[in-house]
């Protein structure tokens, strides 16, 4: 794993001080090493965190002649049989990693290879040749790709803040960026909060040549519908799934280095350790937070998942304060807002992986986008088997179930389930009927923006636009295939694997391992009929029918729980530290010039005053919070890097290496 | 009348406070629920404001679209309970 920069500017010669602070930048991917390569007005290099052939890894690697050059952040993961089927072709390798098979992959098949990847990456090449700079990005946006691009100036980074540091790009926050943040929990893909920066989507890769751009998909996320469901039966569905899920997590074990797991105490996580210890039994480190806020805490579930697999567990326990204490650091890995405090205790946990002195972990996310596992799936249900029957006094009491932490629903009669949950309640026939909800829910947070704000905004319609991104493209598949396609496409990548994801991990230099996440993985179950996953109201049956008699029957059977994190006693409790109350104030809300300070005061007033307040103003306090923390530090309080805080970067360039004859 | 008018424009300052819709967009016969502008937590809010405000205790079956649709239905509401 490790961070990838570089920038082609066709006005400029590229000075290597300048490729070397985008790298320090992002020093936490790549502590081990870091190495760069220039010529002429192109620069890149990558920081490095070792893991496959740790001597013989060092970036960028280049082909036999010298003519392609890579820099690369992630893992190819059949990388061992792709090396043989490439040697058989002739190829010459001067490494043993998985970085050079990218290169020699590329010049044998050009830019039809990608579908050849099975991994996790990022990376980008550079042909002298033809000068062009080619770069890709992984099917599910597990790994970070960003970049600027204008006429005659093109920078990319795994982070923004690389990218930030070359002096030709602005830095200024996005209004449209942060509308959709507050819709959907994230930008809609390539948007990002800062404008004029953009992502690479998941499953693309760019080509920039000559002042020109061009991005084209690779890979899509193709869901069956009744025409084409896999035919087989519900055993057969099974016995395909765990023949994949276990070459899944071998494949996913190699490393030079030793792999750890987390457990959450939770389904999707114990199953990926119950397979660890099925591929290579001797011993296993795992990993799990807690929360001293009992409503939150797991704690007594990842204690008899790691007794029952017998791992060496290390465990710990967050505090609200240290939730609030972390989130400066968060949201400098984030660089997006967000919405929910969950991440502050992934960037805790990483951190004590890394004090352990482990490198990689294997986690369970995804499980629950490819065999539903939210309640918003089953939300998406409920709501359809009602508007059947709009009158039914039994119908929406089904609802109750699902969110047990709210206990005002608790105690709802119909009528009121009604007022709560009806919203939109006969638009089935919309693609995005799932979510209408729950982006209806998050959008109320915009109320507290200030008021040139939301004149500015008045006219832009996160919701319109993505339905006219999505075109009629998923109107023909079964409801439930609709909602995982939303969820994946949008929260996935844009949220959990990034802001709860990789940013959590390599804050603290620690690689995720997503095995529900390998691509054949998400394909077969794209295909699957929808009573496979969510039966009735059972979520993520085939893994519960799988693991049947292998694993401990409390976690089994435990309803599902969200993960979630506190957020009024990190914020507003009375050992909340003081930066909030700053970044809260009047003076810095007026600075930042996005929220209404009024509205602002008095939302802190009501949650501060021990009356019911709702999870809107929960997600908005959150959101208030992490906005005012992005401006002032990649707005206000950012500055270039200077000379001596500059990490120690190896040149490389074609008199470090001889040609290689094929 | 008077007392209809005032009793609405309370109405439409308490949703505006704890939802922090902007005035503006709450109107009379603004469907509140439909709109989304209220949650769960706005909504029980509501039930106690009436409680406070206007001494309206509401029953559990006259928790309803019906009656609080909108500001115009909840006055109506209060009006058919103080009749009552």
């Amino acid at each position: 794993m490790c961070g990838i920069a570089g920038c082609i500017d066709k006005r400029e010669i590229i000075d290597q001080t300048i490729v070397n602070k985008m790298l320090t930048r992002i020093h936490h991917r790549g502590p081990d090493e870091c190495g760069m390569y220039i010529d002429g007005n192109v620069g890149f290099g990558s920081v490095r965190l070792s893991i496959i052939d740790i001597a013989g890894g060092q970036q960028p690697i280049p082909n036999e002649d010298l003519s392609l050059w890579i820099v690369f952040n992630g893992e190819i993961f059949n990388y061992i049989e792709l090396r043989e089927e490439l040697e058989s072709a002739g190829h010459k390798f001067r490494t043993n990693t998985d970085t050079e098979v990218i290169l020699h992959l590329y010049e044998e098949y050009g830019d039809d290879f990608l579908s050849r990847l099975n991994g996790q990456f990022v990376f980008s090449i550079w042909n002298r040749k033809t000068g062009e700079m080619f770069l890709a990005r992984d099917r599910l946006g597990i790994r970070p790709l960003y970049y600027y691009f204008e006429s005659d100036l093109f920078v990319y980074g795994s982070e923004i803040k690389a990218i930030f540091e070359y002096p030709k790009v602005r830095r200024k926050i996005s209004e449209e960026g942060l509308a959709e943040v507050f819709t959907f929990w994230s930008t809609l893909s390539p948007n990002t909060v800062f404008e004029g920066i953009k992502e690479c989507p998941p499953g693309h890769y760019i080509k920039f040549r000559d002042g020109n751009i061009s991005i084209q998909k690779y890979w899509n996320l193709k869901f069956a519908n009744s025409s084409n469901y896999f035919k087989g039966s519900f055993e057969e569905a099974i016995a395909e799934f765990d023949k994949l899920f276990e070459d899944a997590v071998k494949i996913r074990l190699r490393a030079d280095v030793p792999v750890a797991a987390y457990l959450s105490g939770g389904i999707d996580s114990s199953i990926t350790t119950a397979y660890i210890k099925k591929i290579e039994p001797s011993i296993l480190q795992t990993f799990s937070v807690g929360f001293t806020e009992k409503e939150f805490d797991e704690t007594h579930y990842q204690n008899i998942a790691s007794a029952y697999f017998n791992t060496r567990h290390i465990s710990f326990k967050c505090t609200d304060n240290e939730v609030a204490e972390n989130f400066p650091n968060v949201i400098w890995h984030t660089e997006i807002p967000v919405l929910r405090t969950s991440p502050s205790p992934m960037y805790s946990l990483s951190k004590k992986v890394r004090e352990n002195n482990i490198k990689v972990v294997i986690t369970g996310e995804g499980a629950d986008e490819i065999l539903a596992g939210y309640n918003i799936f089953k939300e998406n249900k409920i709501r359809r088997f009602w508007a059947k029957d709009p009158k039914s006094r039994l119908r929406p009491l089904l609802l109750k179930k699902l969110y047990p932490y709210i206990t005002a629903l608790q105690d709802a009669n119909p009528n009121v389930l009604k007022l709560f949950f009806g919203y939109k309640l006969n638009e089935t026939d919309s693609p995005v009927y799932s979510h209408l909800l729950r982006w209806k829910n998050s959008s109320n947070i915009k109320n507290h923006f200030n008021k040139k704000l939301k004149d500015q905004l008045k006219d832009f319609d996160p919701v319109a636009n993505l339905l006219g991104s999505l075109n009629g493209s998923i109107d023909d598949l079964d409801p439930l295939a609709k909602a995982q396609y939303i969820e994946i496409r949008i929260f996935l990548s844009g949220y959990l694997l990034s802001s709860q994801g990789d940013r959590m991990g390599m804050a603290n230099s620690v690689e995720g391992r997503y095995p529900f996440l390998d691509h054949r993985l998400v394909e077969f179950c794209a295909s699957l009929p929808p009573d496979f996953k969510l039966k009735s109201l059972n979520e993520k049956v085939l893994l519960k029918r799988m693991m049947k008699g292998k694993l401990p029957e409390e976690i089994l059977k435990r309803p599902k729980q969200a993960y979630r994190a506190p957020i009024l006693s990190s914020f507003l409790g009375k050992d909340a530290p003081e930066f909030v109350k700053d970044l809260l104030s009047v003076e810095s809300i007026e600075e930042a010039d996005i929220f209404n300070p009024e509205t602002v005061e008095k939302l802190i007033a009501k949650m501060n005053s021990g009356k019911a307040y709702s999870e809107i103003d929960n997600m908005a306090i959150t959101a208030i919070i992490s906005t005012q923390l992005l401006f002032r530090l990649f707005i206000k309080n950012f500055q270039y890097l200077s000379d001596d805080q500059l990490i120690k970067c190896v040149v490389k360039s074609e008199m470090n290496y001889k040609t290689v004859s094929r | 009348m008077n007392v209809a008018i005032s009793q609405v424009e309370q109405l439409r300052n308490f949703i505006s406070e704890v939802t922090f819709t902007d005035i503006e967009k709450i109107q009379e016969d603004t469907l509140i629920f439909q709109e989304g502008i209220f949650d769960s937590l706005g909504f029980l809010s509501l039930i106690s404001f009436l409680d406070e405000e206007f001494g309206i205790e509401v029953d559990n079956d006259e928790l309803n679209e019906e009656n609080f649709e909108s500001i115009k239905a909840i006055v109506a509401f209060i009006s058919k309970k103080n009749r009552g």
